[in-house]
């Protein structure tokens, strides 16, 4: 209880007050800028929180990214340009009404929707991930093998494309990740000589990199005439631009059930917040009273994608802070601010230092309550915003990010390094590999190199491996688990391959 | 070249790259000293078990690939349904890369990131040249004052200006 009570006086003080604020607006305005996706948002912003007391930096970066979940809707409703794959579902209703000139109406819409799923989803992770972690503290190194192996199996199997595509990114990121000292002997690894990537190659630069600059190098490739968008028009009726109270209450079953589908799918590492948007769009549709109006302007087919999608961002911290495993790529995000400030989350953080976990929690609530009274500000000079040209923004997009790498360590050599990271991503997008992949790859390699090679020192000194197995009846339920899992997968891509066209883009879509 | 070929050939380049890097990068990058025979304790270990696992998802990908009904081949076409301009997406790179090994260390970060801006502006279609000019420099000035001011970080200055020796 004492540690309830400290998290949260550590979230309700002035200064993460303010920092929960300055991150709410920026993660606003930068999520709304035509062409900067949310990811791209937050990563470029990540190596500024460092720069911050923890207790500032932290509440800041989550709420920031609650604020640029919201901001990447803005350019979808109002310029048909999704900032994030998941606000693709809100471009299907959001658009025709601001098209009607009831922009205001469906943004305020798309805010109310993602708070409330936002809300709902880390109201289900402050309850769960307590429980789940409880139980992870039992865990040793060989149940983390199985674990980290179910999460990229789960990740592999959803990636909509060829699995092999997603094999390959996936072993990329361990082999970036094994680069520098090697953590039981201390030897160099593939540094050959350079000084520089004796820590390993820097989580920042490769943020950047693989998420905003491989993005800015893939739109780049747009006629220049695409490259100046123009924002639509607003009625000036007062009933276009607001939400009323029956609509909100009208609103709220579907709010609900969307919220429930975008936490079980967000707590489930890989599915993401695009599968979980569609299917709460079809689920709407399908117990609509009026199933006609979707596709022209329905609220509730603005609501439903929103309240999911954004219900999928509370959820997906359930493994982070559970097991220390990412399921995502925002919670990867989330976990490199963690690591930063030298907070490492997982089952042993509940037990050995529980205030920043309920510090988290405590910021997260106040972050949604921000949102939405910042969000309700913001809405009128959104239509500004979105009519940036991408011809000015993007340079200025890479200028700053080189800043912001350099930031970090005080190195060009990082700044070189996001550039090459952003190319590689860039070909890889073109050839249709998943960045995303590659990232979480990356960011658990230490975890599973470790657990492995522990496991392996175990067997060796115990009585063989039947016996190590046997020792340990988690491992054997994981590992059944496990085994149920792959089944499942190999039937799963048998049946896709008789269905779904084998060039398709990933579910983690290119970048 | 038909998408089936096309597709087979980067495969096929994909697993010479893999198999320079198990074969050659590997035991060139990661010497093996004294004790790290054991079970679990050679730092090649997940290196070599990573390399091997995509050299099987490449060879996995191939055979599909051969063994495939070929498709028709097709544009590269850009999602909107416009034909994409990948050279200027390279020329970018380029410039963003000389920026980042020469261009900073020369110019220092502020008078390089303004050239850099500004030329890239220029490439992406403004012709407004108050625009080319002025902007990147409020960007620049924008970055001057939260770096310098709000987190009291230095960015690389001109090593061309400081050797001049006044």
């Amino acid at each position: 209880m004492e540690a309830i009570l400290e998290g949260i006086s550590l979230s309700l003080s002035v200064n993460a007050l303010l920092g929960i604020i300055v991150g709410v607006v920026l993660g606003q305005v930068l999520g709304s800028i035509p062409g900067l996706t949310a990811a791209m948002a937050v990563a470029l912003l990540v190596p500024f929180s460092f720069y911050f007391d923890p207790w500032v930096g932290i509440p800041m970066m989550l709420a920031m990214f609650k604020g640029s979940l919201f901001g990447s809707s803005i350019p979808a409703i109002l310029l048909r340009t999704p900032g994030t794959p998941a606000a693709a579902a809100t471009v299907i209703d959001g658009y025709p009404l601001a098209k009607e000139g009831k922009g205001g109406k469906a943004l305020r819409t798309v805010l109310f929707a993602s708070v409330f799923g936002d809300a709902f989803s880390d109201i289900c992770l402050i309850l769960g991930s307590g429980a789940l972690a409880a139980i992870a503290i039992r865990f040793g190194p060989s149940e983390y093998v199985i674990l980290v192996l179910f999460a990229l199996i789960s990740l592999v199997s959803l990636n909509r494309g060829s699995s092999w595509r997603g094999i390959v990114a996936i072993l990329a990121g361990v082999l970036i990740g094994c680069i520098g000292l090697d953590p039981i002997s201390g030897t160099a690894r593939l540094t050959f000589g350079n000084a520089e990537l004796f820590d390993g190659v820097g989580l920042i630069p490769m943020l950047i990199g693989f998420l905003a600059i491989s993005e800015v190098f893939t739109q780049l490739e747009q006629p220049l005439k695409t490259l100046s968008q123009r924002a639509i028009e607003f009625s000036k009726r007062p009933e276009d631009n607001k939400l009323s109270r029956e609509e909100r209450r009208e609103l709220l079953p579907t709010l609900l059930r969307s919220s429930m589908i975008g936490t079980v799918t967000g707590a489930l590492p890989g599915l993401g917040s695009t599968v979980a948007a569609f299917i709460a769009y079809n689920e709407a549709r399908r117990t609509a009273k009026r199933p006609e109006e979707f596709g022209k302007g329905s609220l509730h087919g603005i609501a439903a994608p929103e309240a999911a999608n954004n219900a999928v961002s509370g959820a997906n911290l359930i493994p982070l802070l559970a097991f220390g495993i990412p399921g995502d790529v925002a919670a990867a995000l989330i976990l490199g601010a963690l690591l930063i400030q030298g907070i490492t989350p997982g089952p042993l953080a509940f037990r050995d230092n529980p205030e920043p976990i309920y510090a988290i929690f405590s910021a997260m609530l106040l972050a949604n309550l921000v949102n939405y009274l910042v969000g309700i500000a913001y809405i009128p000079l959104a239509k500004r915003l979105v009519s940036v040209s991408k011809r000015l923004l993007f340079p200025a997009v890479l200028v700053f990010a080189s800043a912001g790498a350099y930031a970090m360590r005080g190195s060009l050599f990082d700044v070189q390094m996001m550039f090459v990271f952003g190319l590689i991503g860039w070909l890889m997008s073109k050839f249709k590999f998943p960045t995303v992949l590659l990232l979480i790859g990356f960011i658990l390699a230490p975890i599973l190199e470790r657990s492995a090679r522990q496991t392996l020192i175990l067997i060796d000194s115990s009585d063989g491996l039947l016996a190590f197995v046997q020792s340990r009846p988690v491992l054997m339920i994981l590992l059944g688990v496990l085994a149920v899992l792959a089944v499942l997968v190999i039937r799963q891509q048998i049946s896709m391959r008789r269905f779904t066209d084998q060039d398709d883009d990933g579910v983690m879509g290119p970048g | 070249m038909s998408v089936r070929s096309r597709e087979a050939a980067i495969i096929a380049g994909l697993l010479l790259v893999t198999a320079v890097f198990g074969l050659v990068l590997i035991p060139m990058g990661i010497r093996e000293g004294y004790g790290s025979s054991g079970a679990g304790l050679s730092p090649r270990f997940m290196p070599e078990i990573a390399t091997m696992g995509i050299a099987v998802a490449l060879l996995f990908g191939l055979v599909k690939q051969l063994l495939s009904v070929e498709t028709a081949a097709g544009a590269e076409a850009h999602p909107d349904g416009v034909v994409g301009h990948p050279m200027r997406a390279v020329i970018v790179i380029a410039i963003c890369l000389f920026f980042s090994l020469v261009g900073f260390r020369m110019a220092g970060f502020y008078l390089g990131g303004v050239v850099m801006a500004a030329s890239l502006t220029a490439l992406l279609g403004e012709r407004e040249i108050l625009k080319v000019v002025v902007f990147p420099v409020l960007v620049l000035i924008v970055i001057y004052i939260v770096f310098e001011f709000g987190f009291q970080i230095r960015l690389p200055k001109s090593g061309l200006i400081a050797s001049i020796p006044v």
